[in-house]
């Protein structure tokens, strides 16, 4: 028994790593994600940004089929989720903010396992895995259980599982929280080397500066909406002093409570 | 403190885990069923009741008095506080170490006697259930034979309280001792080896002992002659005092109630002030001790392990469990010793069947086989398929996210679960018939139900645990919600009934009948694969 993967040429080429239209998420009364249109452009990294609550994490969570979307269309590559979901699965990775594990697997035996699921052959799972954990500085503890490892270390793994299939798509939820600053690093790198390479990111974060730095263009979201999108010189627009964390204040302020 | 305002936030909190609340609770699609969850709470309630009530009835009719009597209530109720010693203490001790608002209250200027009151306080809807489904019904049966005057039940029900506080109040005293000078992991395996241990003695004591002692002799008086030769152990245990309130409001004797409840309300304020001090001295550092990382040397595992060169979902979900429940030997102990005891289940039943027919050898020797095998794999059901899904907690969610279809996923946690249950059946079958002399066509006849019946129990375990999993477990006895305990009880019933009647009445049949259980496993087992597939589809992470 093989998984299912997608058909060579199955995803439309020219289709962006993400796009999302209409995508409305409701829990009981309250709506989460109220409408929202977006992409993620192939070699661009995409800055999520919102207060608390805005809807980043359900909204990631939906593009990652782990909610279901109430409304609207989440495709990737071209594939839509909902209707292509194996085609879709394989072309992203997603690193959520509470990483999902098997607490009583070693590193390495984890990454095996997710290789294995997304049918990674170990002629190209193994360098890869070795090369991630060299780079994450996991190297010494990838044969320890991961119920050993600190909150940092998991976020690590979380990322080499994530990155491990080369996905064309790369969605983080809070990536940076709980890394060291060397480990900050590293994961700027490896964002900033999969863009260069042609591949999208998407990065949700509430880390002003993160965003500045790292982002080629940035979605602002509150309560569920979107309330601005662009690069930065774009969404300054004539105040060419301003920085992201003056823009931001200043939008989500005007949607803010009364 | 304000004490007042702290009692309602729990209340409002005890009110949402009961009932369910919040987006969270949505977003996770684990709906809280408080309707099921009573129906079957009273459904099993009724049950135990009408049974004690019949025992209670034969006493009575044997002569047996309300005051000789409530020695069996004693009994009755002791295994009530041993039961939540056996089954619920992790509960608390999850309340007291792991519940998400203990960083908040630990920083509150609140003292350690008054945290641990409060998780204490916590924990009492999630381990009431023995209190409902077993303690309350024998008070129900046992003063609907023996009339009580009124009285007793405002003194009975808080004296159930008091049983609830002493078990529990003890227990969370050892385990914190406990996890003071042990690993919090090692700790936590003792105490699941400990309840599983606990439910094999409490099982080969209610099983052996309590029907020879009834049955055997003829009357059921000998019971009640059997505890009363046990006096002192008896008289001052806290199961005693409670059912002497019972006695003691039967006749009408308001001053002997009141002395047990005293002896009662005594004991369990003892419990509760040295279980308070235990927890205000060490509450503290034991938390800070399970809320760290555990020591990195403990968990190095082999080295040797290589990337596949050609992936295979069914060989990494094999590789995955086997490694899994080989680290998680509570589980695995638990499900073995479970087995044994499943699979003897039958012949404990022998001496019951046997004097009820007045003649011992009168037992068919392949149906008694085939009733052993039945009962092991259809428990097998219960025991191992029901936490096949819960078992990999969140990780479940790599289903959703890896390109893999939700049936081939499924599918090969129902091989997996297949591989660790046939070795099982293997040496049971091995064994039972080998010790029962069976010819080899009485043992092919054997296999051809015992095969449909493991088919069929194991996929419908894996749809009760995918359906009512509690994917947060703490225990191993506890992958399931209380509803779905409940409901794979009652499921495990239904086929222990139908097989067994099938097992009886296939020899009369021609010899083609046999592929009848065959094509209906088959059948039953796609289907709830299915179904089990079509739950996770839908299943939000």
């Amino acid at each position: 028994m093989t998984p299912a993967r997608p058909a060579p040429g199955a995803a439309v080429d020219a289709a962006p790593p993400l796009r999302v239209l209409g995508l409305v998420r409701r829990y009981g009364k309250f709506t989460a994600v109220d409408g929202l249109d977006f992409e993620v452009r192939s070699g661009e990294i995409l800055g999520f940004l919102g207060p608390n609550g805005a809807g980043k994490t359900t909204t990631l969570r939906c593009c990652a089929g782990l909610l279901r979307a109430d409304q609207g269309s989440i495709e990737i590559l071209g594939a839509p989720l909902d209707r292509r979901p194996l085609v879709a699965r394989a072309a992203f990775g997603f690193v959520p903010d509470q990483p999902i594990f098997y607490e009583r697997l070693t590193g390495r035996e984890f990454l095996q396992f997710v290789a294995a699921i997304y049918d990674v052959p170990g002629a190209i799972a193994e360098p890869r895995a070795r090369e991630l954990f060299l780079r994450l500085e996991l190297d010494s503890v990838a044969d320890d259980l991961i119920e050993t490892y600190s909150h940092g270390m998991r976020q690590k793994v979380s990322v080499a599982a994530a990155m491990l299939h080369d996905p064309a798509l790369l969605m983080l939820d809070e990536p940076i929280l709980g890394l060291d600053p060397a480990g900050a690093r590293v994961l700027k790198d490896l964002l900033r080397e999969r863009a260069a390479r042609g591949l999208g990111v998407l990065v949700s974060t509430h880390l002003l500066d993160v965003a500045e730095r790292l982002c080629d263009r940035v979605v602002i979201l509150d309560h569920g909406r979107k309330l601005a999108e662009g690069t930065l010189d774009e969404l300054r627009g004539s105040k060419a002093a301003a920085t992201l964390e003056d823009v931001f204040l200043a939008l989500t302020r005007e949607t803010g409570p009364a | 403190m304000n004490w007042r305002g702290v009692a309602l936030s729990r209340i409002r909190l005890a009110r949402h885990e009961l009932l369910g609340g919040g987006h969270g609770e949505r977003r996770r699609g684990t709906r809280a069923r408080p309707l099921l969850a009573a129906t079957l709470g009273l459904v099993l309630g009724t049950i135990v009741m009408l049974g004690l009530m019949v025992l209670f009835l034969q006493l009575e009719q044997d002569g047996v008095g309300a005051r000789e009597a409530s020695a069996v209530l004693a009994l009755l109720l002791t295994a009530t506080l041993v039961g939540l010693l056996a089954f619920d203490l992790h509960e608390v001790v999850s309340a007291m170490l792991l519940d998400s608002d203990l960083e908040f209250l630990r920083r509150a200027p609140i003292p350690g006697w008054a945290l641990f009151l409060i998780k204490l306080l916590d924990a009492l809807p999630r381990t009431s259930v023995l209190l409902v489904i077993l303690g309350v019904p024998a008070l129900i049966a046992y003063a609907a034979i023996f009339p009580v005057a009124w009285w007793c039940w405002l003194l009975a029900i808080p004296a159930l309280g008091m049983l609830w506080a002493i078990a529990l109040g003890l227990g969370v005293a050892v385990s914190v001792a406990l996890l003071r000078v042990v690993p919090a992991r090692t700790a936590r395996e003792v105490l699941g080896l400990l309840s599983t241990f606990t439910l094999f003695a409490l099982w080969l004591g209610n099983s052996f002992l309590l029907p020879r002692l009834a049955l055997e002799s003829g009357s059921p008086r000998a019971l009640v002659e059997a505890l009363g030769s046990s006096t002192l152990a008896m008289a001052w245990s806290p199961g005693a005092w409670a059912a002497g309130i019972m006695a003691a409001g039967s006749a009408d004797a308001p001053v002997a109630a009141l002395r047990g409840l005293a002896l009662l309300a005594a004991t369990a304020a003892a419990v509760l002030v040295a279980a308070g001090a235990v927890a205000s001295r060490n509450l503290d550092r034991v938390q800070s001790r399970i809320s760290g990382a555990p020591a990195r040397s403990a968990g190095r595992a082999d080295r040797a392990t290589r990337f596949a060169a050609r992936p295979d979902i069914l060989d990494a979900l094999l590789r995955r469990d086997l490694r899994l429940y080989l680290r998680d030997w509570t589980v695995l102990g638990d499900i073995l010793v479970a087995s044994v005891l499943w699979t003897l289940l039958p012949l404990v039943g022998l001496p019951i069947l046997s004097t009820d027919a007045g003649a011992a050898p009168g037992i068919d020797r392949t149906l008694l086989a085939r009733a052993m095998l039945l009962a092991l794999t259809v428990a097998l059901g219960y025991e191992i398929a029901t936490r096949a899904i819960p078992f990999e907690r969140g990780g479940m969610a790599w289903m959703r996210l890896a390109p893999v279809r939700e049936q081939a996923w499924v599918a090969g946690r129902g091989v997996s679960t297949l591989t660790l249950a046939l070795p099982i059946v293997a040496v049971a079958t091995v064994a039972v018939t080998a010790a029962f002399a069976l010819p080899l066509h009485a043992i092919g006849g054997t296999l051809a139900l015992v095969m449909p019946a493991l088919v069929t129990a194991l996929a419908t375990g894996m749809w009760t645990g995918a359906v009512h999993g509690n994917f947060a477990w703490t225990h191993p006895r506890a992958m399931l919600t209380l509803t779905g305990r409940a409901i794979a009880t009652l499921l495990l019933l239904v086929q222990a009934a139908g097989w067994l009647v099938t097992a009886i009445l296939i020899d009369q049949l021609p010899p083609w009948a046999y592929a009848v259980p065959f094509a209906f496993s088959i059948l039953a087992a796609a289907g709830l694969l299915a179904a089990t597939a079509q739950h996770l589809r839908r299943r939000q992470w």
